[in-house]
């Protein structure tokens, strides 16, 4: 693979990409369908908007950060009201399925309505047209980028097989799109989110340590700032905006901002510098 | 956010809520297995609880002077009537948290309020009056739950997740005096380090949480909860806290948090009836 050293505006080492999904109580209720009747089980994902939401955007207040937020579609139309203040706080809405489904087990036409039904949702509800996509947690396919592509997505940010922005071919007419790249060590969700039943993780795994995953994010960024690389976050408002969580993301914040030589950017920002570099 | 008001101008309301399971949810859990219902090594767990750790629990209560909640299966208060007493008599809360850790969701209306009522009758018996405050026990609650307690007389239940502060229950679309009390699985000390071989617990048996950093999200818990002025409520379980080298975090715990001058630790009861008459209901 290529080791030539990025180049990133302003001789920036790193470029970070500040991301949020916003799956609420669709998370529960794409890991199972049952929880429609369990209050307190969507009662987690409901923490994620009504609690969570605002203490993020008061950290990306204190450190001038524009962050890009994923949104199922259901999710922007039930909370849109939320969701303006995302808007009007000048944060980047981008699409993060309708109802959270797992694109890799749907037909292509249902893929296709899935993130038609998506787009509309957020237009309708954030006034704003997405040009990012994150397909949900489950799986997807080359078809759902390639639908992705063909419906005016700019980038996708779905996948783990670089840590740089890469083009990623599409099909044998030689269609890409943008894809930037995310990794599972970078994202809370994995470390924190915790249920009984329905069993989150499969195997009601530990809940880890605030202070060893810090240390986690603040190793990877070291590598992605030796490298030159391009460090994206994913923070899930449900799980990172507890009160005795929401200072990791200050503590990470604070080491990045002090060793300098970064380039905070949005997921169009990073789409935009491609386009033209 | 808009700040929340306390008592004497407390920044934060604290609970130290212990749910004092015993065997039930062992019991429970072995119900599926040929024999289930003879197996000694894994009720023997919880049965800790109310032989050894709620006393190790009370006298570090005493200690601190932290008033608590626990939470009792009718079926555990019956079966250890003395803990009860001198749970009550040391100042602390009883709440209720079903006959044999019954989930709620798995129970019709007609087997809920049966469930409620006979537990409601064991405390009666024991301590002379019945619970005011309801936990849900194993997992989830039906949608009906909350209007039957409420129909009932209970002033507050503490079983939801959704929030970092008490609010008024809302039935049938409007907000009543039934408070809910969230809890949340990060301030829950079995989630950390509840352990057992067969039948697993946690069903993927992962190992037991590094205590210190168990400790570590418990104190940066409490101290995001004082910063924002929220109410934090920890979810304790005797047979899990009262063992001799976890009680010592819970120490250090109960240190961490009376360090603090301005902050209320608080009852239950004492809760909701602050968050009812400091909150009254929004005019509609």
């Amino acid at each position: 693979m290529d080791s030539s050293k990025h180049k990133w505006p302003n001789q920036a080492k790193t470029a970070v990409m500040i991301t949020v999904n916003l799956d609420a109580e669709y998370f529960w209720l794409s890991l199972a369908p049952d929880c429609i009747d369990r209050p307190k089980t969507l009662s987690m994902g409901e923490y994620g908007m009504t609690r969570g939401l605002d203490r993020l955007l008061d950290v990306f207040e204190a450190f001038k950060i524009k962050a890009t937020f994923f949104v199922p579609g259901k999710v922007a139309e039930i909370y849109k009201s939320y969701m303006q203040k995302i808007v009007l706080r000048g944060h980047e809405i981008a699409h993060h399925g309708y109802e959270h489904e797992n694109y890799a087990l749907l037909p292509v036409n249902e893929q296709r309505a899935a993130i038609e039904k998506g787009i509309k949702l957020i237009k309708e509800n954030c006034g704003v047209i997405p040009a990012g996509f994150r397909a949900p947690e489950g799986e997807l396919t080359l078809e759902t980028l390639a639908i992705a592509k063909e419906l005016g997505f700019k980038y996708s940010s779905s996948l783990s097989n670089d840590d740089r922005p890469y083009l990623i071919k599409l099909n044998d007419h030689n269609d890409t799109i943008l894809e930037i790249p995310v990794h599972w060590a970078l994202f809370d969700f994995p470390y924190f989110a915790f249920n009984y039943r329905p069993a989150f993780p499969v195997g009601q795994g530990r809940i880890a340590s605030y202070a060893q995953v810090l240390e986690n994010w603040i190793e990877e960024y070291n590598g992605y700032y030796e490298q030159q690389l391009c460090y994206v976050l994913q923070l899930d408002p449900q799980t990172i905006g507890t009160p005795g969580r929401i200072s990791l993301v200050e503590e990470l914040l604070e080491y990045i901002k002090q060793r300098g030589s970064v380039w905070f950017a949005t997921g169009s920002d990073v789409a935009q510098y491609f386009a033209v570099n | 956010m808009e700040q929340i008001l306390w008592p004497n101008q407390a920044k934060c309301a604290v609970m130290f809520t212990f749910d004092l399971d015993g065997d039930t949810t062992w019991i429970s859990g072995n119900r599926d297995y040929a024999n289930g219902d003879k197996f000694i090594r894994s009720t023997s767990i919880g049965q800790y609880g109310p032989n050894r750790g709620v006393y190790t629990i009370l006298n570090l209560l005493a200690k601190y002077h932290v008033p608590a909640t626990f939470f009792v299966p009718g079926k555990i208060a019956e079966t250890y009537p003395e803990v009860i007493r001198q749970i009550d008599a040391e100042g602390h809360e009883i709440g209720h948290h079903g006959y044999t850790h019954e989930r709620f969701f798995d129970k019709t209306v007609k087997e809920q309020i049966e469930i409620i009522e006979k537990s409601q009758k064991i405390y009666t018996d024991i301590i002379g009056k019945p619970a005011s405050g309801f936990r849900t026990p194993s997992g989830d609650w039906s949608v009906e739950t909350p209007y039957l307690l409420h129909q009932m007389g209970f002033s507050y239940s503490s079983s939801m997740r959704g929030d970092d502060r008490p609010y008024r229950t809302i039935l049938n679309e409007v907000e009543t005096d039934f408070i809910e009390v969230p809890t949340r699985w990060e301030l829950d000390d079995y989630v950390a380090t509840a352990y057992n071989m067969f039948p697993a617990e946690p069903v993927g048996q992962d190992r037991i949480a590094g205590y210190k950093g168990v400790l570590d999200n418990f104190k940066r818990e409490f101290d995001g909860y004082y910063r924002f002025g929220l109410c934090c409520v920890f979810m304790m379980h005797p047979q899990v806290s009262g063992t001799p080298g976890r009680s010592q975090l819970l120490e250090k715990l109960l240190q961490h948090v009376t360090a603090y001058q301005d902050v209320w630790c608080a009852r239950g009861e004492e809760v909701a009836n602050w968050w009812r008459t400091t909150y009254p209901k929004e005019k509609v």
